[in-house]
């Protein structure tokens, strides 16, 4: 206490390698973090360079002699393209439109749930799905929409005509949306839920005493209250527009669907690590990346011009 | 407040009784359809398979059998899928923390010169990245395909996990502590072990659930990097048993009658195998919930 001290660090003023040199601890506390960014994303990103090259694993990225837009144009070209494009398109698509409410929908409803108990039961019960790993979901499902699955049990007791089955190429899209909202709508509620927590109880009352409904109630105060919390999602949702979760789409894969959910980055990865053709699925990947990335600058610039609320 | 309990039923509307019937109803219909598959795993895996395939397990077990995971314990390559998972998670998550925890702290600090373009450089890989195969080019010349290394190192680090850690020393860890230990005489190293550590206790929870949960689930890592079939993590030798239906070849040979019976048997091991995959996730469920709550809150103030 008596000891004489120097105001604590002068902040401003001193140049930067001054700065740096005295914070020399901080930096090496950054330095693993930092290491792995280097090698492991920014590597990768110059990797990209591969797409615009013949690459030989054998002559090194630098070697290996320039070809332009050969990839790209093999693959705007190629037959696979507009399945493999389509595809990724029409589940992402089918994904939001479905999948994106419910979390909303499900925490409007919980949060009415008058019974803490109840709501708490409700709400731990819906996140356990979410922490099934992605080969015990679509196990699951393989075993429920088998022949003698309950499911088509189920559908045959209740009169209908037919297997439903995800390797039906027709009913994969349903299959892969629904058991997406299963697993993961309770999870994703929780920060809806977390927003509607900080309404004014006061404005509830208020509601109340002017004689308003339930659904007035929910229009006028609960939804604004989250509409900040839902702009974001879906930005962070339309930027993603094409990534979808290849892991699942891979497992739920089968010879009769295959025309169905090829997307991109699954042909990616057969041709990239499977066929070995390091360019061409790179071209490919780097086209995906393109396009995800401007979805979500224009999503941002959208919502900021209509809502001024971005992402940043 | 015993006014206000009775003024609110005395002013209950009808209207409003009615929803909340409809939304209770809609409610338990939820719970139903989330929990049933759940639970209908679970009495399949202890019921006889005829009474399975037959449709008369429905809510309670049949004909109990214990047939299935007797096979299952008989069978080495899931222990050791088992044993590689529990090494991939502990290690893993071990160096995920090792990294994540101090980058938090050292980018929560304002005073950290360059800190601005440093988070730039970390957030900017949210949004844009090299892609697989980039990344599959640098594990190879790294010459760690087909090691352990492979199914820890490239993952090592989650910007968003970074960033959640960092907000949640920002907003959490007052200033003029660290000020005080550093006037004290703390450096940055001290201070973190013995200030910033324990009232980053929570996050730390967090951080560690997170982390585990992503190994113990995921498998696209291991079908990218690794051949040999001894070092797959669990959910690999599930794909490839309960996917790619290797189980009625692989376990079920050896003392059983027909092959009617043993694709039964490989029927209700699969059950089974989906219980005891399921099993470390479940007795942790309790504990995860609360702290991955706590994580998407800390999460969602960030922006």
């Amino acid at each position: 206490m008596q000891k004489k001290h120097p105001a604590p660090k002068g902040r401003g003023g001193r140049p930067g390698w001054q700065r740096m040199l005295h914070d020399w601890r901080l930096y090496l506390m950054l330095l693993p973090a930092l290491v792995w960014l280097v090698i492991f994303c920014y590597v990768p990103m110059y990797g990209v360079l591969i797409a615009f090259k013949d690459f030989r694993v054998s002559k090194g990225i630098l070697g290996s002699p320039w070809v332009g837009m050969k990839y790209f144009k093999m693959w705007f070209e190629s037959n696979i393209f507009q399945t493999a494009f389509g595809n990724t398109l029409r589940i992402s698509l089918k994904c939001l439109i479905y999948g994106f409410p419910m979390p909303i929908l499900f925490a409007l409803l919980v949060n009415r749930v008058k019974g803490r108990r109840f709501r708490k039961v409700v709400q731990n019960i819906t996140y356990v799905p979410n922490f099934i790993s992605t080969v015990v979901l679509v196990s699951m499902m393989s075993i429920f929409f088998g022949s003698n699955g309950f499911i088509n049990m189920i559908a045959r007791a209740l009169g209908f005509a037919g297997e439903i089955t995800y390797a039906n190429a027709g009913q994969f899209d349903m299959i892969y949306v629904i058991s997406g909202i299963w697993q993961a709508m309770g999870f994703n509620s929780i920060i809806y839920v977390a927003a509607l927590s900080g309404v004014d109880p006061g404005l509830y009352e208020a509601a109340k005493m002017d004689g308003a409904s339930t659904f007035r109630v929910i229009w006028h105060i609960d939804l604004p209250a989250m509409l900040p919390t839902i702009m974001m999602m879906l930005i962070l949702n339309i930027g993603g527009l094409l990534g979808v979760a290849h892991d699942k789409v891979l497992l739920m894969q089968t010879g009769t669907n295959i025309m169905q959910t090829e997307i991109i980055s699954t042909y990616v990865y057969k041709i990239g690590v499977i066929n070995a053709q390091y360019s061409y699925s790179t071209a490919i990947g780097l086209f995906n990346a393109v396009i995800n990335f401007a979805l979500l600058i224009l999503a941002n610039f959208i919502t900021k011009k209509t809502t001024r609320s971005g992402l940043f | 407040m015993k006014i206000t309990e009775k003024h609110r039923k005395v002013s209950t509307s009808h209207s409003e009784r009615v929803f909340d019937m409809v939304n209770i109803v809609l409610m338990a219909v939820l719970v139903l359809v989330i929990a049933y598959p759940l639970y209908f795993v679970m009495i399949a895996s202890v019921s006889s398979p005829e009474a399975v395939n037959g449709g008369k397990v429905l809510l309670l077990p049949k004909e109990i059998t214990l047939l299935g995971y007797r096979k299952i314990l008989e069978y080495a390559p899931i222990w050791r899928g088992y044993l590689n998972s529990i090494f991939y998670t502990v290690v893993g998550t071990l160096i995920n923390l090792v990294v994540t925890i101090p980058a938090g702290y050292a980018l929560s600090r304002k005073q950290l010169f360059a800190r601005r373009p440093i988070m730039l450089l970390f957030t900017f890989t949210m949004f844009f990245g090299g892609g697989m195969i980039p990344t599959y080019l640098v594990v190879k010349k790294l010459g760690m395909l087909n090691t352990v290394w492979s199914m820890m190192l490239p993952g090592a680090c989650s910007v968003y996990n970074l960033i959640v850690t960092k907000t949640f020393m920002e907003n959490s860890i007052p200033l003029e502590l660290i000020d005080a230990a550093h006037i004290d005489g703390c450096n940055d190293f001290q201070a973190l072990r013995s200030l910033i550590l324990p009232l980053s206790k929570p996050i730390i929870a967090v951080m560690t659930m997170y982390y585990a949960i992503g190994h113990w689930n995921s498998y696209f890592d291991a079908l990218i990097y690794l051949e040999d079939a001894d070092k797959y993590p669990l959910q690999m030798v599930l794909r490839e048993l309960l996917l790619q239906n290797q189980v009625s070849s692989a376990m079920t040979s050896g003392g059983m009658a027909s092959i009617a019976e043993r694709a039964q048997t490989a029927e209700q091991m699969k059950y089974g195998i989906i219980i005891v995959a399921c099993i470390p996730m479940m007795l942790m469920f309790p504990f995860v919930v609360k702290h991955f709550k706590k994580g998407v809150m800390v999460g969602s103030i960030k922006s």
